[in-house]
């Protein structure tokens, strides 16, 4: 059975129903705490770093988690292959530890503060995004370009942002920028509410040169049954969500790799 | 003409981010004494206002300084903080302040000409270059933020 690391810092707090998505998609795993011996993490098959607060964002989200000994770990898996997903929080530590984009090496992004017409700080709401790269990556084996669907987002940093003349040009040569936030057909619209939080190219996922982590800020974990999604027929409740495709990608990646 | 006077805010209660980074700092291997936190506003106001007034005033605006919790430091931008340490202030360069019309407008503080606001660290550290590869290490990212060494 293939077995999945659910990382927990300290202040994370999505790591049940995280484990319960990548179990729903046929994996196995555990939560792996944060001061557990890292050397453990090498008999996993890939990686999940969930959402929450981790060190409660002090100094900056993502910041302290991202230099933990547990991420020299990851960094040491991730270069082996193993696929790792850093959802919202998680997709912050990836960025602070330069895991992602990883192009020219270093902190080559931030996850900056939202910019929001309305409301300042943290936002929630349903967006959709959609599939904008054809890139083989672990995360969206079998979707077609173009895929559309709908997911929630829970963040108060989450704007893609560089500092770095010509990264998004790579990005975008690369094929490196997977999923961006679009309105209900597809259309990429540049403004508030199609864009929630004023990142960069509509981005809300970005990936590796390799395509293995992928540090994306919507939650997956909850648009994984039909249940979680608003106006959905709730008879139909258990069914799989709209982006179960994210964890059953990673098992289809890890197989082809076995 | 005008000139610019900082408000520095610490908390009085123990400061869980300033330990966080303080203990972090150490593990990447910085040699660092102490680490001091302060939540920093810097406050253009024209010549003609009175820097004592305009400090009375400022210290008793209960959205910046809680005098339960906060201690605030009042300076002429440009006086020592005197603590025998580097200051590194760590400021968004794209934060749009909605608080300044909430200063002007709502509490006010009308002199107020522009502001901005940021966090100070107040770093024990042998040099100056130690405090900027501190600030570079850790306290802020290149992409989104600036720092000074004050």
């Amino acid at each position: 059975m293939i077995r999945i690391a659910v990382i927990l810092f300290p202040g994370i707090n999505c790591e049940d129903e995280t484990l319960d998505s990548v179990r729903s998609a046929g994996m196995d795993g555990r939560v792996v705490r944060w001061n557990e011996k890292p050397e453990l993490l090498k008999h996993f098959d890939g990686y999940v770093i969930p959402g929450g607060w981790s060190y409660e964002d002090r100094i900056r989200a993502g910041c302290i988690s991202a230099r933990d000994p547990i991420m020299i770990e990851i960094k040491k898996q991730a270069e082996k292959g193993k696929p790792v997903l850093g959802i919202c929080n998680g997709a912050q530590v990836l960025v602070e530890s330069g895991l992602v984009p990883d192009v020219k090496g270093g902190i080559e992004m931030a996850l900056a503060p939202n910019i929001n017409p309305f409301i300042s700080g943290y936002y929630v709401t349903w967006i959709y995004l959609k599939l904008s790269s054809l890139k083989k990556t672990a995360f969206t084996i079998g979707l077609d370009k173009d895929t559309v669907f709908r997911i929630p987002i829970a963040h108060g940093e989450g704007r893609f942002k560089t500092a770095d003349r010509g990264l998004l040009d790579e990005l975008k040569k690369n094929d490196q920028i997977i999923l961006r936030y679009c309105d209900e057909n597809g259309e990429i619209v540049y403004d508030f509410p199609v864009n929630p939080n004023g990142s960069m190219f509509n981005t809300a996922a970005v990936c590796n040169k390799n395509g293995n982590v992928m540090a994306m800020m919507p939650h997956p974990e909850r648009a994984n049954w039909l249940r979680q999604v608003p106006g959905s027929d709730l008879t139909k409740g258990e069914q799989k969500g709209p982006a179960r495709f994210i964890f059953e990608s990673m098992k289809k990646y890890i197989e082809g790799r076995k | 003409m005008s000139y610019e006077i900082e408000l520095a805010v610490e908390l009085l209660i123990p400061d869980n981010v300033a330990f966080t980074a303080f203990n972090t700092l150490k593990k990447m291997g910085f040699g660092i004494e102490e680490l001091k936190r302060a939540d920093y506003y810097k406050f253009v106001v024209s010549d003609d206002v009175d820097f004592d007034e305009f400090s009375q005033k400022l210290g008793k605006v209960d959205v910046l300084v809680n005098a339960n919790k906060h201690k605030a430091t009042i300076t002429r931008a440009g006086d020592s903080y005197g603590d025998g340490c580097f200051i590194v202030v760590v400021q968004d360069i794209d934060e749009p302040i909605g608080l300044l019309t909430t200063l002007k407008e709502r509490l006010g503080l009308s002199e107020i000409e522009e502001m901005e606001k940021g966090t100070m660290w107040k770093l024990f550290v042998k040099d100056r270059e130690t405090a900027k590869k501190i600030a570079e290490g850790l306290l802020y990212n290149r992409h989104y933020q600036k720092y000074e060494i004050i």
